[in-house]
């Protein structure tokens, strides 16, 4: 009788390890794989840099000194765009020093849509930026990327040098602030099409390219250069229309 | 006699070396039981993540106290707010790190564990988020949170205090939740309205004359300033204005029907918590009365509430009267609530 309960036990101790991998018609331990993204930082077909010139669509020359912004990849989606593969709500807080991002691990499968946005989901906007560990993308960052007068994160951060009479020269007061954030102006961005495989503990890159020429598509430096959100409220959601060409496949 | 015996011991005790501050600080605490609310006044609705100990808010007032939260170590939360003055300052804007002036009249705290958002427009839905303000705006502190964390983090006294209030390192946390802690305590409910509810001899004859025209269908002024803390906590158009460059509500809602609107301030202590009005425009409470009297600028969103009133010199002296009578000495001159301490 007891040789019958032990060899019970073992079956179904057998048949719950097998249920897991049943892809895996060997049983052996499959491990998850790793998500990364690698960004590339551009400025139209430009490589990205601080204090180096680049001219808007209007002629102005303009020079980056803070370029830091919110990626939001609420998932993965199957081909039909609708299947979750993943659905691991992550932000991640991007400036042009950052090259690489672990977005997860997972069992491996067959990658294809990525869902992804420009800033914080109206969720996590309003939560305390007090409470997440110092590092995370939502703590308090320095500078600082969050309103405390009205609690809530600053989606983009723009700033830099406008060269506004053209004289070639950025003089003193020739600079522009572009500080866009609220709910309504959080924008999810086309899913991208990665058709990526993530294998048997792998880890799989997804080449990704940050166009930071797009957040200022159609916007005239020379006059349109200060937003703080509420104070230019037309400007900001200017730049909010332009946060779903920011990011492509590289 | 008493008070001044318990008095110079605190002194005495906060005087000693770093080791016993804290104890002190405790001692400070315990010599005004912080759980005396008044019996008129509703339960606070503490946080589950922020209960309050003697150790935080013994932590939390250091920290109210202390001007290394401002960038260029200038300014302190007690340099804008004045426990004298019900926690306000006296000037129309305060001045910030780097001698900045801020942009709106810095309200008085008593009674903030009440209020069911902070600031002027109700930006901030609790106290522990409204901390990180003061301590960023480039007007006021000009610091950064991460920034501010880093610094603390290497006084060691306070990295004592942090582990024996939240039984973790100081940090951004540690920070808010400790100073939320201690404004909480900021209770003021002890005034001669208060205390006249049980001896009908306390207010005067004029002040009496002012509660009767306060609570009165000719002044009507309880229709906003309500309850047992004189403000209905709603945003309202007091029409103190005809053009407000600052819009107020709006600024945080983005609509037009939110123009000119701030929160109805508490009147508790408002004798002495002047200059007035969200850019403290109003020098006295003369001219705030003057204002009601004609029934408000007329400015396009004046909430209707503000019409003409019809006063006579002895009615406005009497209500007058009556708001000097909100004054709540005790909570004024209450020690618990000063850190001697030169930080």
């Amino acid at each position: 009788m007891k040789k019958a309960i032990l060899l019970g036990i073992l079956v179904v101790v057998l048949i719950a390890s097998c249920k897991k991998k049943k892809e895996n018609p060997s049983c052996e331990a499959v491990e998850d794989g790793t998500i990364k993204l690698n960004l590339h930082h551009m400025v139209g077909p430009m490589a990205f840099e601080f204090n180096t010139d680049f001219t808007d669509d209007y002629g102005n020359n303009y020079q980056f000194t803070r370029a830091d912004w919110y990626l939001r990849v609420p998932g993965f989606l199957e081909h039909d765009n609708i299947t979750p593969i993943v659905s691991t709500n992550t932000h991640f807080k991007i400036d042009p020093e950052v090259l690489e991002l672990t977005y997860g691990t997972i069992a491996p499968t067959a990658l294809h849509n990525m869902q992804w946005g420009v800033g914080v989901d109206s969720t996590a906007n309003h939560l305390d930026p007090n409470t997440y560990v110092t590092g995370s993308a939502l703590s308090n960052q320095s500078p600082s990327m969050h309103w405390g007068w009205s609690s809530g994160y600053i989606f983009c951060v723009l700033e830099g040098l406008v060269d506004i009479d053209g004289n070639g020269s950025y003089d003193p007061l020739e600079t522009f602030a572009l500080h866009v954030g609220m709910d309504s102006n959080y924008k999810d961005g086309d899913n991208l099409h990665v058709n990526s495989e993530v294998t048997d503990g792998g880890t799989t890159t997804i080449q990704l390219s940050v166009d930071y020429s797009a957040f200022i598509d159609s916007v005239d430096l020379s006059i349109e250069n200060s937003t703080h959100t509420m104070d230019n409220m037309p400007l900001a959601m200017k730049i909010a229309n332009n946060f779903n060409k920011v990011l492509n496949l590289h | 006699m008493n008070k001044l015996i318990l008095g110079f011991w605190c002194l005495f005790l906060l005087s000693c070396s770093d080791g016993k501050e804290l104890e002190s600080e405790l001692f400070v605490i315990n010599c005004f039981p912080l759980d005396s609310i008044p019996a008129n006044f509703p339960p606070i609705d503490y946080p589950k993540d922020n209960l309050p100990t003697k150790e935080r808010i013994a932590l939390g007032k250091k920290m109210f106290y202390d001007k290394n939260l401002s960038a260029d170590k200038t300014v302190s939360c007690a340099s804008c707010h004045f426990a004298t003055r019900s926690f306000s300052d006296t000037i129309n804007v305060s001045i910030g790190a780097h001698g900045r002036e801020g942009r709106r009249n810095a309200s008085p705290l008593h009674n903030v564990a009440y209020l069911p958002r902070i600031f002027k427009d109700g930006g901030i839905p609790n106290l522990e988020l409204q901390i990180k303000a003061p301590i960023e705006d480039h007007l006021e502190m000009n610091y950064n949170m991460h920034e501010l964390t880093l610094r603390i983090s290497k006084d060691s006294l306070y990295q004592k205090w942090s582990r024996l209030a939240y039984d973790r390192s100081i940090d951004a946390f540690v920070i808010t939740r400790a100073l939320a802690n201690f404004m909480r305590t900021l209770i003021s409910g002890n005034s001669n309205y208060d205390k006249g509810k049980l001896d009908t001899t306390i207010l005067n004859a004029s002040a009496k004359r002012g509660m009767k025209l306060f609570y009165g269908e000719q002044a009507k002024c309880y229709s906003c300033h309500e309850g047992f803390n004189f403000t209905n906590n709603e945003y309202m158009n007091n029409g103190s204005h005809i053009v407000y460059k600052d819009t107020g509500r709006a600024r945080i809602t983005l609509k037009s029907i939110d123009h000119g609107k701030f929160k109805v301030p508490s009147l508790r202590n408002v004798a002495l918590t002047g200059p007035y009005m969200h850019d403290g425009s109003y020098k006295d409470l003369w001219a705030v009365l003057d204002n009601y009297q004609k029934g408000g600028s007329g400015q396009w969103n004046q909430h209707p509430n503000i019409s003409q009133i019809t006063f006579s010199n002895q009615d406005k002296m009497d209500l007058m009267e009556f708001l000097q009578n909100l004054t709540d000495e005790e909570f004024l001159n209450n020690d618990s609530y000063v850190y001697s301490l030169n930080l």
